[in-house]
């Protein structure tokens, strides 16, 4: 039907597939952070695909290191927040 | 010579001519005769045209020849090619068939376009348009024609007569040993054939097709059992059964098969279509969601004789509308068309071949949000952008570019495809106006049925367009349909977000999106501004209170598209790729998840979410004690497989291979691509053949394994409560041992000191829970 290369989520699976001896025979916590990163890949699927690089690796670090920074940045903001909370004793919630 | 006005009824050649069915106003059945000489083209050099002709004056074949020429809309240019014009109808087919085993290696066109079609394009006619014909005193007729239109959205249809036969406890396959009374009805009366004498059996059969004269017979299990087996003792007690209205000719039977679609394998029953009078197999009739009244749609917009229309697929029906498109714009028709994708270097294979964008959902519950949905956007990219596989690299117009990939374009001359479409779309949208705008319930589902019609044509015509094999299909033009689907997502993905909302997730052409406290004004704003920028239509398909999207079963991890559901402040429910939506779950697993569905879609916010979770989980502990005390139905427990191959080709001992090898042992023939239905009545039994067993060979004797089905609901109810914060193992833990329905509040408020019950539970039992 018109496809002749692997998709991106077919790249990343196969990236992931080639990791599996390694995350084998990580320790649990250390799987259990190597599982997230390759999650952060996989949630970026749909721009991986649209930039569809000659080499995806590149792409997959770029979206593990976007992932990592997107979790300090919710991580300053949760902060930021607790601050804000702490000096005005609000008590909103978000729903 | 009179005048006689009456819908279209059937058309298919017989002797020298065709016969013709029309049905007048009063529902009287008349038969008439026409004349028509289709033809097929041959196409090659001159001297091979030249020992065309020689050969076919040769074999004396009831034709006429002619140079002629047409166009061949894929190479762009008109082609010198051999007009045969085939004399008697009836043997069009033949000589065709001849021709192409005679001069394999000349191209043919027009050769497998039907007699009916054939007699449609020529007199500008369809199934069930109405007509009015001048005929003579030998019922020829003279002159036809309508002023009824393919395009009209509201038509009068006649009134047939029908006819129902089917087993008693029509649902159980009688190919898998369900044997039953003959139940025949008509006008509003059922009569049961209760002899077990065959010869009895067809004799009564013959009195009521008499008696009822239906115009059409809508059966289950008609094609492959019901009229098979009544055919082979009317032969065997010589008894003639008239299922066909006309006498002159057998009904046509066609073989089972078994093919490959879409990664699945399919299984066509045979069939036993009639002549003057319609048989419908509902077993074995392709309607989808739209039933008959779509069905009769997609029979007028594809100009397929109804009993045809009804046992293949909406592609087909596509497919017959291109040709019909190309057929009166003069074009060539291609047979066994293969065309080749076109070289590419690797950088062009990377930027052309993708599909469309998929922007994985974020996993979890959330609230106040909108469905954005491009309406039919490949079929309106094809008929907005002229994407059509002889428009697609043109060389007249090299500066209109497809984005991305940057084929050039034609926008002098209408493609093919575009022409076919744009009207479909339009009708397609006129029907969901008005469905939109219905007040009664049976108006409603008209216009549901007929817009269903419409959705699965365009769904399909994309598909088409990127088969090579497919008479118009194209890669480079499928790939110029995607290129612009993804630019057109990616246009409203920004339209959007520079808006304020955030997308949750878009699948190719549809956007989830949040932004907390937006007004309808505002989503009219939104559709508007994406559609100027977009140049597409584009529709806000729902606004929900919440929408939870699903992780991945088997990682925990990745979230995927297309499982999810939601509740949206107006209509129905949405649900994807969960349990209820499969087709092989047990009704008892589905009918669990909707009444969890049902409850939770009555709560607005998180708050209203927490307050309900008890009466969740009692509706699941009401559903395990239903299974433990053994009062399930049956045939509500009944898993529904469809055979990926023939019984004995499986090699392992899954409960699908166990039951589809004990039919085959009881004699049920069984192919590939053919369901089963089954219930487990042991799963952990020694002996494979006491793990599960078919419905049809289910006596009192057999009940279903408690413990399994206690599991697989469980897991059911999982699905729908884990993003309220359950996990499979806190129902487990619950549920699972002896806990009756009223127990479960009991339960909750006697749970170990410090043990976490998933955020909401926490919530609830902080909040309402303990208030209450």
């Amino acid at each position: 039907m018109g496809r002749t290369l692997p998709t991106s989520t077919q790249l990343i699976r196969e990236c992931e597939g080639a990791w599996r001896p390694y995350l084998r025979a990580l320790r649990k916590e250390d799987r259990e952070v190597l599982l997230e990163l390759l999650a952060m890949m996989r949630a970026q699927s749909a721009p991986i695909a649209y930039a569809a690089p000659p080499d995806a690796f590149q792409l997959f670090a770029l979206t593990m290191l976007g992932g990592i920074l997107k979790r300090l940045i919710h991580l300053e903001q949760m902060v930021a927040a607790q601050n804000a909370h702490q000096l005005n004793g609000s008590t909103e919630c978000d729903d | 010579m009179r005048r006689l006005t009456g819908w279209l009824f059937d058309v298919y050649a017989q002797g020298n001519g065709v016969s013709v069915w029309l049905i007048d106003d009063d529902g009287a059945a008349h038969h008439l005769h026409d004349t028509l000489h289709p033809s097929f083209f041959v196409g090659g050099s001159a001297v091979e045209l030249r020992r065309v002709c020689e050969w076919i004056t040769r074999a004396r074949l009831p034709t006429r020849l002619k140079r002629a020429e047409r166009h061949d809309a894929f190479a762009h240019r008109d082609l010198v090619v051999l007009q045969v014009q085939v004399l008697i109808p009836a043997q069009y087919a033949a000589i065709v068939h001849r021709v192409n085993n005679t001069f394999p290696t000349l191209d043919l066109y027009n050769a497998d376009v039907s007699i009916a079609q054939f007699y449609f394009f020529e007199r500008g006619l369809f199934p069930l348009a109405y007509c009015t014909a001048l005929i003579n005193d030998a019922h020829a007729i003279i002159e036809i024609h309508t002023d009824d239109s393919r395009w009209a959205l509201e038509y009068r249809l006649p009134p047939l007569r029908c006819m129902s036969i089917q087993l008693e406890g029509g649902a159980l396959n009688p190919n898998h040993g369900h044997r039953a009374p003959l139940e025949i009805t008509y006008d509003d009366r059922t009569y049961v054939v209760e002899t077990q004498d065959a010869h009895q059996v067809v004799e009564r059969v013959r009195e009521h097709l008499l008696r009822a004269d239906p115009d059409v017979i809508v059966s289950r299990w008609g094609d492959s059992f019901i009229l098979p087996q009544l055919f082979e003792q009317a032969r065997r007690y010589r008894v003639p059964l008239p299922f066909n209205r006309d006498a002159s000719c057998a009904p046509l039977s066609r073989p089972a098969r078994s093919y490959f679609s879409y990664g699945r394998i399919i299984h066509k029953t045979m069939s036993h279509t009639l002549f003057g009078r319609w048989h419908i197999d509902l077993q074995n009739a392709s309607m989808l969601d739209y039933g008959l009244e779509g069905a009769v749609e997609v029979a007028r917009l594809t100009q397929q004789p109804m009993q045809q229309t009804v046992r293949v697929s909406t592609g087909t029906g596509i497919s017959a509308m291109e040709v019909s498109t190309a057929y009166h714009k003069g074009y060539l028709i291609p047979y066994h068309k293969s065309e080749p994708e076109e070289f590419k270097t690797a950088f062009e294979l990377l930027t052309a071949d993708k599909g469309g964008l998929t922007y994985q959902p974020i996993v979890g519950l959330h609230f106040d949000v909108a469905e954005l949905d491009f309406a039919s956007m490949y079929p309106a990219i094809m008929a907005r952008f002229n994407v059509s596989p002889e428009t697609i690299h043109c060389k007249c117009c090299p500066t209109s570019r497809v984005p991305e990939i940057g084929y050039s374009i034609c926008r002098r001359e209408r493609g093919l495809v575009p022409e076919t479409l744009a009207p479909l779309i339009e009708k397609r949208l006129a029907y969901k106006r008005r469905l939109k705008q219905a007040t009664t319930a049976t108006a409603k589902e008209f216009y549901r049925r007929r817009a269903s019609a419409h959705k699965w044509l365009l769904v399909t015509c994309f598909g088409y367009l990127g088969y090579k094999n497919a008479r118009f299909g194209r890669i480079e033009a499928h790939e110029a349909v995607t290129a612009y689907g993804r630019e057109m997502l990616l246009r409203a993905k920004d339209i959007v977000e520079a808006r304020g909302f955030r997308v949750l997730h878009a699948l190719t052409d549809s956007l989830w999106i949040q932004k907390r406290g937006t007004k309808e004004a505002e989503y009219e704003a939104l559709t508007r501004e994406i559609e100027h920028a977009t140049n597409l239509p584009i529709e806000l398909d729902g606004i929900y209170k919440w929408v939870a999207f699903l992780s991945s079963r088997v990682n925990s991890y990745a979230s995927v598209p297309n499982r999810y559901f939601g509740a949206p402040r107006e209509g129905e429910l949405k649900i994807r790729g969960i349990e209820a939506r499969r087709g092989d779950t047990p009704e008892f697993v589905k009918r669990l998840q909707m009444d969890l569905l049902a409850e939770m879609a009555k709560a607005s916010t998180r708050a209203e979410l927490a307050a309900i979770l008890p009466r969740l989980l009692e509706i699941v502990a009401t559903r395990v004690d239903c299974l433990r005390a053994g009062q399930a139905p049956l045939e509500e427990l009944a898993f529904t497989y469809q055979l990926s191959r023939e019984p004995q080709a499986y090699a392992t001992n899954t409960l699908n291979a166990i039951v589809a090898r004990e039919l085959a042992a009881r004699g049920v023939p069984l192919d590939a691509g053919e369901t089963i239905r089954y219930v487990i009545t042991d799963y952990q039994a020694n002996v494979p053949s006491d793990r599960a067993r078919a419905t049809e060979f289910l006596d009192g004797g057999w009940g279903y394994d408690v413990a399994r089905y206690t599991e697989i609901v469980l897991r059911a109810a999982e699905t729908i409560l884990t993003p309220l914060g359950m996990n499979g193992k806190m129902l487990s833990s619950w549920l699972a041992k002896e806990l009756p329905a009223q127990h479960v509040r009991a339960r909750l408020e006697r749970r170990n000191v410090g043990e976490y019950l998933g955020p909401l539970f926490e919530y609830a039992l902080s909040q309402t829970w303990q208030s209450a």
